[in-house]
């Protein structure tokens, strides 16, 4: 009786350790950043130079603009990457500014939560990335994304 | 044709070395920056925001962020030891497009240091966090990368 007692909360234990560990890789950005870092190497191993990384959160009510600067005649290998179990389906929209409107020169989705697209500017100038998260897991109406350009 | 075919090997030979420096100085914030990352994690906060760019002389970076009343945040950057000393940030709020001075980090020093600022916005709102390099490493050209962190405690409940 004692030695089923004892097994019984071995098992209890360990799922408790198992749950606390699952909440907080949840929460930490490091399975995301290691994730970035093992995309942007592939990006390197291509002989592409990275010039911006970005992690941020984005919501399902709102999507996430962030502005990047960028040089005309060089063509940007443009990665995003939606964090897992979180963002099933994302979208990448970016925007020139003409007369302070903003045109839309590049519109790439994908049904999965992992994109990744070339983009040549035509001008030295910011371009407006838009970050759009399409799709959530149940319940969740946040994630982080991250955004890596090279080029 | 011979003194062409030179001339081009030496320029791709140029811009290959320029390329791989660019990316060494890339894997250096990264790493940094990854470091910095466990040290706040460790102390309970969250990062919620994380950017590697470039920073020159003449240009201070600008992010815009909304942050929220409840939260404790830590914002910490950082220049790459081998072409930026010291990097500052400055904490903007911003009302009806006016912005306000809030907070400044200046003590940051390359290698281990980070500029840092600690804060408790009073009401939720959308605020500017401007970088900018004060010193860079001489010898060197004036750009060079950083990183920019921002953490909060406790963690947007929502990502839980």
């Amino acid at each position: 009786m004692k030695k089923h007692f004892f097994v019984l909360l071995f098992f209890i234990s360990m799922t408790i350790t198992y749950s606390y560990a699952q909440i907080n890789n949840e929460m930490s950005i490091l399975s995301l950043l290691n994730e970035g870092e093992s995309r942007y190497k592939e990006l390197v191993e291509k002989s592409k130079t990275i010039t911006r990384f970005e992690i941020d959160l984005v919501n399902q009510s709102s999507n996430k603009f962030t502005p990047v600067r960028l040089i005309s005649g060089r063509t940007y290998s443009v990665m995003l990457l939606g964090e897992f179990n979180i963002i099933n389906e994302i979208e990448l929209k970016i925007y020139t500014y003409l007369n302070r409107s903003m045109v839309l020169k590049s519109d790439v989705k994908n049904s999965t939560r992992i994109l990744e697209t070339t983009f040549k500017p035509d001008k030295d100038d910011y371009y407006e990335f838009e970050i759009i998260a399409k799709r959530f897991s149940a319940g969740k109406k946040v994630g982080r994304y991250c955004l890596i350009i090279a080029n | 044709m011979r003194f062409k075919i030179i001339v081009s090997i030496i320029l791709l030979m140029f811009l290959h070395s320029v390329n791989c420096k660019s990316q060494e100085s890339f894997n250096r914030i990264f790493k940094s920056s990854k470091d910095k990352i466990a040290e706040i994690e460790n102390l309970g906060y969250k990062v919620i925001h994380l950017d590697l760019d470039i920073l020159n002389s003449s240009e201070k970076e600008e992010t815009r962020i909304s942050l929220n009343t409840g939260y404790n945040y830590v914002i910490a950057a950082c220049g790459d030891q081998d072409r930026i000393k010291t990097v500052q940030i400055e904490l903007y709020e911003e009302i009806n497009n006016k912005r306000t001075l809030i907070q400044e980090g200046r003590d940051g020093k390359a290698p281990s240091g980070s500029s840092v600022i600690n804060f408790k916005p009073e009401k939720d709102n959308s605020f500017l966090i401007m970088v900018f390099a004060d010193k860079f490493s001489s010898g060197t050209v004036n750009t060079g990368r950083y990183y920019l962190i921002v953490a909060s405690k406790p963690s947007p409940v929502e990502i839980k």
